[in-house]
């Protein structure tokens, strides 16, 4: 036979199952826009004049690298359809003389001409869009620069290369799916009466140990964050592993134990949904646990990332307590008062009007938690122990100049001031030393090291400097090289615009660099606009990915109820010819597809709040303390989504009794 | 006492675009008495299955009407009919129309628990019905895992479980070998002696030497039926074939 015979009959085939090939090849056209958006975002020069461009360049990276594996998933996902829907088709051809290798290179120039076309029109979409997302980024980020269109032939060419494996890696599943089957069993297809799925206990058993445990990790762990993130990813991995297994073994173990109830089975209600949703579970397994994990995880995406968003100026707040905030590492008393004069004058020449300032010393020393007694070691010595925390000591003289409070101490007196948790001891033994606490509770002073430092911080306030002199050389025996030094917070405010502020920002730090000072210096206007960057940047990312999913999901579902109402076409039929009213039947259906439909998202919800406590301990550590923003913003995503998903049930539900009532 | 009754049935279907007319049934009057077994032959396209549509209540004739057990079959609304059928009508189709997401006892349990009938009740109607059709073994398996016999027999059983009426057979041993078919016909012969009236739809010759009185329809309408008296199944088997020759070779002319 030659080539032209299968390129014609490639497009016939196409022709004549456009019904199924045309939601098909949307979702490729999709998947492709998708894909070309991502890596287009995260190549475009426009983006690197932006502020915060590298963090969110770096996340569209990471971004179009999940979106390349999940377009393989689910390509093969939707692929795995198509296939079971054409397998008699390939009978009938097999039956007609056409060996293995022709219904092969058929297959071949089909996938070649869905590759042309979905590759095509994907890029086409996917520039248009790339457009109109990019103005949306910067209208999230607040940049004020004006894009030029931009189409990267670079993303093009690996939009090309990337799809064109996938097509292949389609194309060989599908062989193998023609390639074990005989041709009697291509030409009955999908119609062989299915075995009834078994109820692995086991399976059902360890899905939901699995994902017990996974919330278990989330609600009862109270190690500091970045000695959790080995367990939180245990945490989230069994979760996913035990959403699939509940899908696939749970759910029919379920099912079947309300089986051997005879008075709960054997009623109209329960009898038809109970027996054909074991049948369904077994088919829909990994495309409800699928769903169910892409909801679950751009719920909690899109809700912290907001969470963030809107908790940004509470977050600002803590890490940069002052408008500027210098912290002066210079062990010479001279060099330190010269730096501090430098600034003056700098405030002066450039006119920048000072509305408070503040000025202290202090000593950083990390300490763990022996039981007994706190004991000095380097910080990252402590995060690897349990408990501990940063002590910061400042002097009681200036702690009362700053807040302007009169508090008194008396000798071995300390205020512990803490940043998360109270210190909650009514001693503090470090060194050779014992102090009593004579205050647990109140404010420290700003600092922006209790704030973002992810150790617990607790300030103590010692009676005099002479106090913080014997800490310093006790700590500089024990600790060495890596002791720390008596250093000094100087921060100031001022009414000058946030412009204004960036400028001098650059100034100050050029300064510092010119004078080679030791030292931090920070501006609360730069961090901010750093942070609404890096934070847009999630929230960009979390919301398209969201609405990715959300997308994704669209598909699926229609996949399923296209297949699902042909399957069950014929049950109802049965049904009805055996006695069942045009009602029954409907309400039957209804049940049925209301509890496919709804289990993942019910799943997800439950998912979401037990990822509750892991989440808001994480924001916690971001500086967002503001919990109730972060309920808000999960309660306000999922309420949209259970929206969206609602509308987009009632719309393939039509479909689906369009096709049942045939 | 007539248990149903066929009176003046005409059945026209017009086509959906030119409005041509085309005639099932011209004139089909009959009765089926309580307690017989009735076979009606013809041959594909001679109106047997609209016919048994009617009869079935799945359709409505254009004139004439149906009496089941002296209750006019078109004047029962919409709404009841399912119910209607549920209770007084067993049906036994080609091909047996079993759900594969059911075992077979929950196949047979079907229409009783469309009927809202507890488990226990269910259970004690269903022990000697799968007795007799001895598929008691075979009740916790599934259709796919048993033979198109037993299929058919568990497809009778969910007909004879809610008691019905009548019982409607849309060629029952269509789908079957000789000895399934054998079978099948012994076990509809053993329930109507029993008291069941059965109505059947075959062009088996074999299935129809079975029944009490066999009626012949051709071209939409009664065309002649053979009553067995007192001639045994090889004697029926033989004036069905006459007749069959008869009417394929126009008989109408000669007789």
């Amino acid at each position: 036979m030659n080539n032209n015979i299968f390129k014609k009959l490639a497009a016939d085939n196409i022709k004549r199952n456009n019904k199924s090939y045309i939601p098909y090849i949307l979702s490729c056209i999709v998947t492709v826009a998708v894909f070309y958006i991502m890596k287009s975002l995260s190549l475009n020069p426009g983006l690197k004049t932006m502020i915060g461009a590298d963090t969110i360049s770096t996340l569209m990276y990471l971004g179009s690298i999940v979106v390349a594996l999940f377009a393989l998933i689910f390509l093969l996902y939707a692929n795995s359809f198509l296939v079971k829907r054409r397998k008699k088709e390939w009978g009938v051809f097999n039956i007609l003389g056409m060996e293995r290798r022709h219904i092969a290179k058929t297959l071949a120039w089909e996938m070649f001409y869905v590759y042309i076309i979905s590759l095509s029109a994907g890029l086409i979409l996917g520039i248009a869009l790339d457009k109109v997302m990019f103005l949306l980024i910067i209208k999230v980020i607040g940049g004020t620069i004006t894009l030029g269109f931009f189409v990267s032939v670079q993303t093009i060419l690996v939009t090309a290369v990337l799809f064109a494996v996938i097509f292949m890696v389609i194309y060989i599943h599908s062989l193998c799916r023609i390639h074990i089957a005989n041709p009697i069993d291509l030409l009955r297809g999908g119609a062989v009466g299915e075995k009834e799925p078994k109820a692995k206990v086991a399976l059902a058993v360890l899905g939901i140990l699995l994902i017990g445990s996974g919330y278990g990790i989330s609600i009862i762990m109270d190690k500091p964050i970045s000695r959790a993130v080995p367990y939180l990813f245990c945490a989230v991995l069994a979760v996913i592993v035990g959403t699939y297994l509940f899908f696939a073994a749970g759910t029919i173990v379920f099912l079947k134990m309300l089986r051997k109830r005879k008075n709960y089975y054997y009623k109209l209600k329960h009898f038809i949904s109970v027996s054909n949703l074991i049948y369904r579970m077994k088919q829909n397994a990994v495309g409800l646990a699928n769903i169910c994990i892409l909801s679950t995880m751009s719920l909690v995406m899109v809700s912290s990332t907001g969470a963030l968003i809107f908790g940004l100026d509470d977050i600002i707040l803590t890490q940069y307590p002052n408008d500027f905030d210098v912290y002066l590492d210079e062990t010479d008393w001279a060099r330190r008062e010269e730096s501090i004069g430098c600034i003056r004058r700098l405030q002066n020449d450039r006119n920048l009007n000072v509305t408070a300032e503040v000025y202290y010393d202090y000593i950083i020393i990390p300490a763990a938690d022996h039981g007994e007694s706190f004991v000095p070691a380097p910080a990252d010595a402590i995060s690897e122990k349990e408990g501990g925390g940063n002590f910061i000591f400042v002097t009681l003289a200036d702690y009362n100049t700053v807040m302007g409070t009169n508090k008194t101490l008396g000798t071995n007196e300390v205020l512990v001031y803490s940043n998360r948790k109270a210190f909650g001891n009514d001693t503090l033994k470090i060194f050779d030393r014992e102090y009593y606490v004579k205050e647990d509770s109140g404010k420290p002073m700003g600092n922006g090291v209790i704030a973002s430092d992810e150790l617990d911080s607790y300030m103590v306030v010692v009676p005099n400097m002479e106090e913080m002199n014997q800490l310093y050389e006790l700590q500089k025996k024990k600790l060495g090289d890596l002791a720390a030094n008596i250093c000094c917070f100087y921060g100031f405010d001022t009414d000058a615009d946030e412009t204004v502020q960036e400028e001098f920002y650059g100034a100050l730090t050029d300064t510092f660099t010119d004078y080679e000072y030791q030292g931090t210096v920070e501006s609360k206007a730069d961090a901010k606009s750093e942070q609404v960057g890096m934070y847009g940047g999630f929230f960009f990312i979390g919301a398209f990915l969201g609405t990715l999913f959300l997308a994704a999901m669209v598909l699926i579902i229609y996949y399923k109820q296209i297949s699902e109402g042909n399957d069950d076409r014929e049950r109802f039929a049965i049904m009805q010819k055996v006695g069942m009213s045009k009602q029954e039947v409907r309400a039957s259906i209804r049940s049925q597809v209301q509890a496919v439909f709804f289990l993942p998202l019910v799943i997800a919800g439950v998912h979401v709040s037990a990822a509750f406590p892991m989440i808001s301990k994480l924001l916690l550590k971001l500086n967002l303390r503001n919990t109730g923003l972060y309920i808000g913003c999960t309660t306000v995503s999922f309420l949209i989504f259970a929206t969206i998903y609602t509308i987009i049930y009632h719309l393939t539900a039509r479909i689906y009794y369009g096709i049942v009532n045939r | 006492m007539a248990i149903l009754e066929a009176k003046n049935i005409q059945k026209i279907y017009t086509t959906r675009f030119g409005g041509n007319r085309v005639r099932a049934l011209s004139n089909v009057s009959f009765s089926v008495e309580q307690g017989e077994y009735v076979a009606i032959m013809g041959e594909s396209g001679s109106g047997k299955t609209t016919l048994l549509n009617l009869l079935a209540a799945l359709d409505r004739p254009t004139n004439g009407e149906v009496l089941l057990d002296g209750k006019n079959v078109s004047s029962i609304k919409e709404s009841e009919i399912s119910m209607f059928r549920r209770n007084n009508l067993g049906f036994v189709f080609q091909e047996f129309n079993l759900l594969d997401t059911f075992s077979l006892q929950d196949n047979i349990f079907l229409p009783l628990v469309l009927a809202g009938k507890k488990y226990k009740e269910m259970n004690r109607n269903l022990q000697p019905i799968a007795r007799k059709l001895g598929i008691t073994e075979l009740l916790t398996k599934y259709p796919y895992e048993v033979s198109g016999g037993q299929k058919q027999r568990a497809a009778v059983a969910r007909a004879l479980i809610t008691k019905p009426k009548l019982i409607l057979a849309d060629e029952p041993t269509g789908a079957l070998d000789s000895r399934s078919t054998e079978s099948l016909l012994k076990v509809f012969g053993d329930i109507n002696r029993e008291g069941q009236t059965i109505l059947m739809v075959t062009h088996s010759i074999k299935a129809a030497s079975h029944a009490g009185r066999v009626l012949f329809i051709k071209d939409g309408m009664i065309f002649h039926q053979i009553y067995r008296g007192g001639n045994s199944y090889e004697q029926m088997y033989q004036k069905i074939s006459d007749t069959l020759t008869l009417l394929a070779t126009g008989g109408d002319y000669n007789e």
